[in-house]
């Protein structure tokens, strides 16, 4: 286990790992370009779009900046001549259209730096949400023990056994369903119309049954325009933003990743307890008096502290995988919201023998991959220091 | 020496432990006094760990009391360990009962100090906290011998030789001021030099604190010299006890001079070391013509402790007894 702490050991062990440093700086100038720049990047410009979406049809595909915005031309060509082209060389004084625009004239630095923000968000709370469902559950699990052990690793055994994307895209759609009937309210209105008719078709004092309303409503074309309307006005449809549609979409995305990435965690916590239960410290702790859950809490868990951060640093580029691979298929983030993985499956379309605008695959998928290298370098990084064996003294 | 004057700590009646239908202690019966080294002597499986463990109320997943009863002197109360609920028997241990184990190396939890590990249970048994527990803490360091306990607080496990960690061990054992301290195998892990320190330890501390100590040792040397009176285990039984001298000079159960005969002398020239498995044998064929009294462990028969002068008792056939 380590027995470094503070400062010092975190900047030893940067000195004796390089590609752990390199990882780390490269992940941090990511962090910093993608999530600094959301802000400005959701943000809404002068036509009250938010950045991220705003295009112009007039700097449809342009090329990257050494280019010298070749695309537009062929843009101006296929659009007929009536928007205004652009200058040659105008382009690379656009700052924003340095990695060239996609097929609506939307920025794809913009657009590469809000997906950077989503993809790195999604991944990194996903992975922490899994680290923290697998790490409880491996620990309770291990420390258990005998058959709460085995119930809860069998329950584990089933989910690995399931087809993930199964699993997700039943989510995506319940959320789905669930979303639309609260925006419509659909449901709730026929059932409003169906109990406002069983007082309608019944005799004074005495109300009619579900099934004759029902039916009642279907046969009289009258009475059903003026229930619906009526409930029209009790219950009207709601409004639901776009900001909000897209934080719900996000929220069920992060659900469905955590969900089944916590799994492998859970293995690892449960055999690291196991193996520590016993040790002959955890029987001294019980015999100073402590309760079962106090030696969990205070003595084994501190134990697991290398364990939780090494499989954590190797979950989160998972879960960016995962997102990217849900996004790409279409189930992940929805457009116009970017992610790395959605600007990918965008950007495959663009790929054509005629006219291909490569540069809206490459960039994303680059980007992605930068990212992923340098998470898998910092978790093996991590993983080398914290053995015991690996490491020189 | 054996007579105890007063009530004992330990009282421990005719314990019977078992893993499902297999027996590891069968009637096992043994009393510690306050200030009294009593030793446990056996080999390995010889259920002398699991009486200890079996006081402690922290027998391993699977072993469960299945008779008899463990009296512990808990301040002014008397309670059986037995009847106890858990929750209640965790009260007891630290407060009333202490542990420490073979290894120090891994009875330590490696990611604290020994101030924090020593200062959780004075909070827990004590009630003292912040700098209060500090001092405390620094004091016992200092009592058990770690010279500048304040500034050794804050190391940690790692940091220190397998005697001092025995030495924190005991600290943390003390820490709770429990009347009885149950040593098993405290120094099998140590060089000689130290293992005669740390007992030396153990035993000012005993004297001091008028601490009643269980000492649990494979060496009948070793217990022989630190414990006024002795039991001898074998296979979950108490095959003989009586005072520490009677036992070294005049052991009457075959076992017992299994043991003593394979312990290497110094300057005794021969070729192989004498192990317990022939030396039994040949001493089992002796005893069988000189008494027939001695009953072994999973023999025909049933066995019973029989009182062959004041204090001194040896497992012998049922029926076959002398007084």
């Amino acid at each position: 286990m380590s027995d470094e702490r503070g400062q010092t050991g975190f900047w030893s062990w940067l000195r004796g790992n390089r590609s752990g440093a390199i990882g780390l700086a490269v992940l941090a100038g990511l962090l910093l370009a993608c999530l600094g720049s959301l802000p400005y990047t959701l943000g809404k410009d002068a036509s009250g779009e938010p950045r991220y979406n705003a295009g112009d049809l007039a700097w449809a595909r342009v090329g990257p900046w050494w280019t010298g915005g070749a695309g537009a031309a062929r843009s101006e060509a296929r659009t007929g001549g009536t928007p205004v082209p652009p200058a040659a060389g105008e382009a690379a004084a656009r700052p924003w259209f340095w990695l060239g625009s996609d097929t609506l004239g939307r920025s794809e630095l913009i657009r590469c730096l809000a997906g950077g923000g989503v993809s790195l968000v999604v991944g990194l709370a996903a992975a922490g949400i899994s680290v923290l469902i697998g790490t409880v559950y491996g620990a309770v699990s291990g420390f258990a023990g005998g058959r709460v052990d085995g119930v809860m690793m069998r329950v584990v055994d089933v989910l690995y056994g399931l087809p993930y994307i199964l699993l997700v895209v039943l989510l995506a759609v319940a959320t789905d369903a669930v979303v639309s009937e609260m925006v419509s309210r659909s449901r709730a209105r026929a059932e409003w119309v169906t109990r406002e008719a069983m007082v309608e078709v019944g005799s004074p004092g005495h109300v009619a049954t579900r099934d004759e309303a029902k039916r009642a409503v279907a046969r009289d074309a009258v009475l059903r325009g003026k229930l619906e309307e009526a409930a029209l006005v009790a219950l009207p449809p709601r409004q639901i933003s776009g900001t909000t549609r897209s934080v719900i979409d996000l929220g069920t995305l992060l659900v469905a990743i955590a969900g089944v990435s916590w799994l492998t965690m859970a293995r690892v916590i449960r055999g690291q307890v196991l193996a520590l239960k016993n040790r002959e410290f955890v029987l001294a702790a019980r015999a100073i008096g402590l309760s079962p859950w106090r030696v969990l809490v205070r003595h084994i868990a501190p134990n697991l502290w290398g364990t939780v951060l090494v499989y954590g640093a190797l979950t989160v580029p998972q879960a960016m995988l995962q997102e990217a691979f849900l996004s790409f298929l279409g189930i992940g983030v929805k457009p116009p919201m970017p992610s790395w993985g959605s600007l990918a499956a965008a950007g495959l379309q663009e790929i054509n023998p005629v006219d291909s605008s490569w540069w809206l695959i490459v960039f994303p998928c680059v980007l992605l991959a930068v990212t992923l290298l340098a998470l898998n370098f910092v978790g093996e990084g991590l993983r080398r220091s914290l053995d015991p064996k690996g490491r020189a003294r | 020496m054996s007579a105890v004057a007063t009530q004992p700590v330990l009282d421990v009646r005719n314990l019977c432990v078992s893993f499902g239908a297999t027996r590891v202690l069968d009637g096992v019966s043994m009393s510690v006094g306050a200030g009294e080294v009593v030793g446990g002597v056996g080999e390995s499986g010889s259920g002398k760990s699991m009486t200890a463990l079996a006081v402690m109320g922290l027998l391993p997943p699977g072993a469960s009391v299945t008779g008899g009863s463990v009296r512990l002197r808990a301040g002014e109360r008397d309670v059986d360990v037995v009847s106890l609920r858990e929750r209640e028997r965790r009260g007891l241990r630290g407060r009333h009962v202490a542990m420490i184990f073979q290894e120090p190396m891994t009875s330590l939890n490696p990611v604290f100090s020994v101030g924090e590990q020593i200062t959780e249970v004075l909070a827990l048994h004590r009630g003292l906290g912040g700098r209060a527990a500090r001092v405390e803490a620094a004091a016992l360091l200092e009592r058990v011998g770690i010279s500048e306990g304040r500034s050794r607080l804050g190391a940690y496990p790692h940091e220190f030789s397998g005697g001092m960690r025995q030495r924190v061990m005991i600290a943390m054992a003390l820490a709770g001021n429990p009347g009885l301290l149950l040593a098993d195998e405290p120094t099998t892990a140590l060089d000689v030099t130290v293992q005669a320190r740390v007992l030396d330890l153990i035993d000012e501390i005993r004297t001091e604190r008028q601490l009643g100590v269980m000492l649990i040792s494979h060496d009948l040397g070793l217990i022989g010299q630190r414990a006024s009176h002795v039991y001898v285990m074998l296979r979950g039984r108490v095959v003989e006890e009586a005072s520490a001298g009677v036992v070294l000079r005049e052991p009457r159960h075959p076992y017992t001079r299994a043991l003593l005969a394979s312990a290497p002398r110094l300057g005794a020239k021969r070729a192989r070391l004498t192990t317990i498995g022939d030396a039994a044998a040949h001493d089992r064929a002796i005893a069988g013509m000189d008494s027939g009294l001695a009953w072994w462990p999973g023999d025909e028969g049933q066995g019973v402790l029989n009182e062959v002068s004041p204090g001194h008792r040896v497992l012998v056939l049922s029926g076959r007894e002398t007084s």
